[in-house]
């Protein structure tokens, strides 16, 4: 039992694990502007 | 913190703690914005002014949950315009937390609210940052095709745009190329908003050539010493500027090529130091990615072991007396 429980959570795992997209770029937001405070940008 | 013996006067400690934002002294500027609001009493101005540049501060410092606190409190005393800004601020610190809907849903809001122009292009871009970056399970049931129509509306205003606004459309336009799958306008577009940053942002725009190398050189051969010099650049700067969450992209960007090249442990270690990176900036979405993509490398350099010890007591050990006696070993592996 314990053997049949280890093994379906390392299938889980490889399942949830290879359908994982990686960061790949990422694009930013726009957190500035300000009409009281202008730090940086 | 304000020398002692002068006045306790809020505004003092308010002026302090905008020099240390503008230093990223995060404990100093806690420290003198929180003794800002609590002199204030009931100035509703300053606490107005206090408040706002609070939340502006820990945004600064990837303190996403503390700066939605912050923000409702900030919307109590603040008006006009501000509260836009405000909101655009809470829309942002909740993408970056990971309620994609409720920061798609803040900023459209926010657009049926203003007509002007810079505002519209600012929305647009975050937008487009949540459409492109945030939900990319979403991509393929039109959220790329919401992406473009937010840059497009944005680029009508390219040429009144300030440098800052300039480099993060081109930015998140390259994303959406790369999505697309056009790497040569990815990168054409990232070279582009080069020339409109700062050394500050460079880090973003490095890790994002990078990234896109990366990829493209699954279909075109590309030397892993140009990724390696986008990295290293990114790197230095990123530390430079204590830019936890881009020195933590960096460093899984250079796992990712690591992978490529079959070098599993650098690889495992690479990836925790970007765990912790992305932790300590409250990027769990990131977090959660890269503690996935660890479990599936140990699995599978596991696996490899496994193999290996199989085929080594097959080839090696096979005749030997405690082998032969142990079936039960072989049953296992």
């Amino acid at each position: 039992m314990k053997k049949v429980l280890c093994m379906l959570w390392v299938i889980l795992i490889l399942l949830v694990g290879s359908s994982i997209v990686l960061a790949d770029p990422h694009g930013e937001p726009d957190t500035g502007s300000s009409t009281q405070v202008v730090i940086f940008g | 913190m304000v020398e002692s013996g002068l006045a306790l006067s809020p505004a003092k400690y308010y002026e302090e703690a905008k020099i240390m934002l503008g230093k990223r002294d995060m404990v100093e500027f806690v420290s003198n914005i929180s003794s800002a609001i609590v002199l204030t009493g009931n100035n509703k101005e300053m606490l107005a002014k206090a408040t706002y540049l609070r939340s502006i501060g820990l945004m600064e410092f990837n303190q996403h949950t503390k700066a939605v606190d912050s923000i409702d409190e900030a919307l109590k005393y603040n008006t006009g315009v501000d509260v836009l800004e405000l909101k655009k601020l809470k829309g942002t610190a909740k993408g970056f937390l990971g309620c994609v809907s409720e920061a798609i849903r803040i900023y459209q809001e926010l657009l049926k609210e203003t007509t002007e122009k810079i505002a519209v292009v600012r929305i647009c871009i975050n937008l487009a940052w949540v459409y492109t970056t945030l939900d990319r399970e979403n991509h393929h049931k039109g959220g790329l095709d919401e992406a473009k129509k937010y840059l497009d509306m944005a680029m009508q205003y390219f040429d009144i745009l300030p440098d800052l606004l300039k480099r993060k459309v081109l930015n998140n336009y390259s994303v959406y190329h790369f999505y697309q799958g056009e790497y040569e306008k990815a990168i054409n577009v990232l070279n582009e908003a080069l020339k409109y940053a700062e050394e500050r942002d460079l880090p973003k725009l490095y890790n994002n050539l990078a990234e896109v190398y990366l990829k493209y050189s699954e279909e075109k051969d590309f030397h892993s010493s140009l990724i390696l010099e986008y990295l290293d650049k990114s790197e230095i700067i990123a530390a430079k500027f204590d830019d936890n969450i881009e020195l933590a992209f960096s460093l899984y960007a250079r796992a990712k090529l690591e992978i490529q090249e079959e070098q599993i442990f650098s690889a495992l270690d690479t990836l925790y130091l970007a765990f912790d990176h992305f932790i300590d900036s409250e990027a769990y979405s990131y977090s959660l990615e890269v503690l996935l993509k660890i479990n599936q490398l140990v699995s599978e350099s596991k696996a490899k072991c496994i193999k290996t010890m199989q085929e080594k007591l097959h080839n090696k050990v096979r005749n030997n007396l405690y082998y032969e006696k142990n079936e039960k070993v072989r049953g296992i592996l």
